[in-house]
């Protein structure tokens, strides 16, 4: 090997090597989570039926990460569709019009079947359930406790295996968890500045 | 010759090598460019992809520029900067491809994470596999591998759910994933075995190709060699020769070709010589009937022709031709032949009969020197005795007379018819007259048989062996013989010293004196031609310590410098045909220097004349050969 090219190669891949660290970092740092309602919230206006869990997912219409959760979550719905009752609300925050929500991920995920999506204007309903990062998922039972909190992807807009879709697997097919929530990847739901009701 | 064609099979191999390793290095440097382009594809398209897919990351209503775009300029950019540019500086070797197997491997993660971790980007990781064993060098399978394994051990030591989807997998988890990409390397690995054993196949047939054509181009530089020295050799027998060939059109009788040397011979120029009517125009009238009887040559006969042609300088040049007929390229009938100047072979034709003749008229005056030497003596013998005999009865008739005067014993009627028969035949005047006439016819006799003895001693047989000659006597013999040579135009005088007897050959020195006293009576007669002067040619002779010298003078016109070095030349003469051979002076030189050891030298002045002198050891032998063509000119 040519010593002379030895060092700046040894050079540029430090620099890639950090690179990539930072890359898997920043993929892997999770959203905040609110605190959760362990009960359905009462002012939701979110329909439930009766004897059915109700799986509540919500998303920022533009996340580019929140893509990769409603993969995850089309995956997890082809095989509990008649089982379970899913929400996708996608924020509408105050101010920004109706259309500023129809995005890629509003069509993605209206081609889910047997996903409800709607409208979260003002984000009224995500505020109830103190959603702070899009791609938050939420399962309740038909009784309405929650069962599980947390995002459905392994990392930053990744797609693939991944804890929090095995865990509400588990919990779907009655089989006991040892944790019954998952961090969330995704943007934040609110502004910086706008005020997180039910921030932890 | 089959050594050279082949060569040493390890020499082949290494040539094989080499040829494999130039391949190498050529398939090396087409897939770093390759990889450059690519390299600086992917860079492109990983911003493309941040831009379609997550362009902006969103607070609320609130957005910025999404890291995955910054990573894809900064950290994409980082990526593909280094191979990039030692595709460029270092194109071909090892660190280049090795350098860039990690970066496509890089990529990879990098495409991975702005797809997000579609199961589809995924198969970029064995697309750049397959990619990367365009090099056939399976060691840059290494880093590439070694990157997969790395980036999957460590993000399952510090992410593992991102990578596994568990926060716990064994520390081996990373296994499963290189083991699928060691799988596809075997293939690969497998392949570029199978194509480097190609590659070699391809080298090894090259370099038999290249043997085979070395050798074939051996072969034909030494056939060309062998052609050019071949037509050379031709050209030089064909053009540098006094022969001339020539090829000429039957129809038109007009030279196609004539050889160089048709210049040097008759002074014109070769084309010349092409032109149409040239034969006609500058053959000799005498033989213009024989140019017009090629035409009469059958096909592939063959003939000989002697004809003048007129020289650029005027002159009639005797050229021979052998020549025969055929066709050219065209297919038309053509006369091919050697022409050779013959002019000096007709001139020595002639000199040669000139001296058969002379050589005749020699050989008839020795016999008949020969055959009156007897008649001479014997006519000489007699007159003599007819002199005495007259002498005699003139003083008997005297008495006679006398006592017949005094005593009268006849009557006087017979004394008287005496007296009348003295009266008849004028006895007092025959008296008076008849010994003269007798001594003059006795002189006459003398001076025949001096010419006939000089004759007889200039004639001297050759002698095998060298005999002691008196030199004065035969050098006065000669001086006889070329009387008539030299009476005409010039005195001849001598001079002889006191010699003893030379050893030599008598006749043969004879000639050479002969020789050069005739050159030396022509020249004088050169001279004095238109004049009423008469020249002189003396001859003296002396001895110097162990040699004797004869020098012969003439008052002719002198050598000029211009042919002094080449009067002894064989044949070279400025004489006109018929009077001289230009033998003379070389037979002389030959004689003196070559058979007997002597010198031969002349001295000579332009307008006074020259004197040559021959120097010839009394005892025969010479002990020093001197510098023959020595000469000094006054």
């Amino acid at each position: 090997m040519n010593m002379k090219m030895a060092v700046p190669v040894m050079i540029w891949l430090l620099f890639v090597g950090g690179g990539i660290f930072a890359l898997e970092k920043y993929s892997s740092s999770p959203g905040l989570q609110g605190s959760i309602p362990a009960e359905w919230p009462a002012g939701s206006r979110l329909q439930r039926v009766a004897g059915t869990p109700t799986l509540v997912m919500m998303s920022h219409p533009r996340c580019p990460c929140t893509r990769a959760s409603l993969t995850e979550l089309d995956v997890l719905l082809s095989q509990y569709r008649e089982r379970l009752t899913a929400h996708v609300l996608f924020i509408q925050p105050k101010g920004m019009p109706y259309e500023w929500t129809k995005t890629d991920l509003w069509r993605t995920a209206a081609g889910i079947k047997g996903v409800h999506v709607l409208v979260d204007a003002d984000a009224m309903e995500s505020d109830r359930f103190a959603g702070q990062t899009s791609g938050h998922v939420l399962l309740y039972k038909a009784e309405g406790q929650l069962e599980f909190s947390g995002g459905i992807t392994g990392a930053r807009g990744h797609i693939g295996d991944n804890l929090g879709l095995q865990r509400i697997l588990a919990i779907l097919r009655g089989v006991a968890v040892d944790r019954s929530d998952s961090p969330v990847f995704g943007c934040p739901l609110h502004a910086a500045d706008d005020p997180i009701p039910g921030a932890s | 010759m089959i050594t050279e064609i082949t060569g040493r099979s390890d020499e082949i191999d290494s040539r094989v090598e080499t040829l494999f390793e130039r391949n190498m290095l050529v398939i090396f440097k087409r897939t770093d460019r390759m990889f450059a382009y690519l390299m600086a594809g992917q860079w492109l398209f990983g911003i493309l992809i941040a831009l379609v897919y997550s362009p902006y990351t969103w607070s609320g209503k609130a957005y910025a520029m999404h890291a995955h775009v910054y990573f894809a300029i900064v950290f994409g950019g980082a990526i593909s900067s280094l191979p990039i540019l030692l595709a460029i500086l270092r194109p071909g070797q090892p660190i280049t491809r090795y350098t860039i197997a990690i970066a496509q491997m890089l990529w990879s993660g990098l495409l991975i994470h702005l797809t997000g971790g579609r199961i589809e980007t995924h198969f970029h990781v064995f697309g750049s596999l397959a990619f990367l064993a365009f090099y056939r060098d399976p060691y840059v399978l290494i880093p590439a591998t070694i990157v997969v394994s790395l980036d999957h051990f460590l993000r399952g030591i510090f992410w593992p759910e991102s990578v596994y989807g568990i926060t716990n997998p064994v520390w081996w988890r990373f296994l499963e994933h290189a083991f699928w990409v060691a799988f596809e390397n075997v293939f690969l690995i497998v392949s570029i075995r199978e194509s480097r054993r190609e590659s070699r196949a391809i080298a090894r047939r090259q370099i038999d190709l290249e043997v085979v054509n070395t050798t074939v181009e051996s072969l034909v530089y030494e056939r060309t060699s062998e052609l050019a020295t071949s037509r050379e050799q031709y050209k030089a027998l064909l053009e540098t020769t006094l022969s001339i060939p020539w090829e000429m059109d039957l129809a038109s009788l007009r030279f196609t070709y004539v050889g160089p040397q048709a210049e040097a011979i008759l002074g014109y120029p070769q084309s010349l010589w092409l032109t149409e009517e040239f034969l006609v125009m500058h053959v000799h009238p005498d033989d213009q009937q024989s140019i017009f009887q090629f035409r009469n040559l059958e096909s592939s006969g063959k003939a000989e022709v002697e004809l003048r042609l007129l020289s650029v300088d005027g002159k009639w040049v005797w050229m021979r031709s052998v020549m025969s007929c055929g066709t050219n390229l065209n297919a038309r009938p053509v006369v091919r032949g050697i022409m050779l100047d013959v002019t000096e072979h007709r001139k020595l034709q002639s000199e040669l009969a000139q001296a058969q003749k002379l050589e005749s008229v020699g050989r008839l005056a020795a016999g008949i020197a020969h055959e009156i030497n007897t008649p001479v003596q014997f006519v000489g013998d007699s007159v003599h005795f007819i002199r005495e005999g007259v002498q005699d009865l003139t003083k008997l008739i005297i008495k006679y007379r006398s006592g017949s005067e005094s005593q009268p014993r006849f009557s006087e009627e017979k004394f008287s018819e005496i007296q009348q028969a003295e009266e008849d035949i004028d006895l007092p005047y025959l008296l008076e007259k008849m010994p003269k006439a007798v001594d003059r016819a006795l002189n006459g006799l003398e001076h025949v048989a001096t010419i006939v003895r000089s004759m007889k001693e200039f004639a001297h047989p050759d002698q095998k062996e060298k005999v002691g000659i008196d030199l004065n006597q035969s050098i006065a013999s000669t001086l006889m013989i070329a009387r008539n040579e030299c009476k005409y135009v010039a005195d001849v005088e001598t001079d002889f010293g006191d010699l003893p007897a030379v050893m030599c050959h008598g006749g043969e020195i004879n000639q050479a004196v002969l020789n050069i006293v005739i050159n030396a009576a022509h020249a004088i007669a050169d001279h004095i031609a238109g004049t009423n002067h008469r020249g002189c040619i003396r001859v003296c002779t002396r001895r110097e310590d162990d040699d004797a010298v004869i020098a012969i003078s003439d008052t002719g016109g002198g050598i000029p410098d211009a042919i002094q070095d080449k009067i002894f030349d064989p044949f070279f003469t400025t004489k006109e045909v018929g009077r001289g051979t230009g033998q003379g002076l070389a037979i002389a030189r030959s004689i003196v220097m070559d058979k007997h050891g002597g010198t031969l030298d002349f001295e000579t002045e332009i307008g006074e004349g020259t004197t040559f002198y021959i120097r010839l050891p009394i005892d025969g032998i010479s002990m020093v050969a001197m510098a023959h063509e020595t000469h000094s000119v006054r």
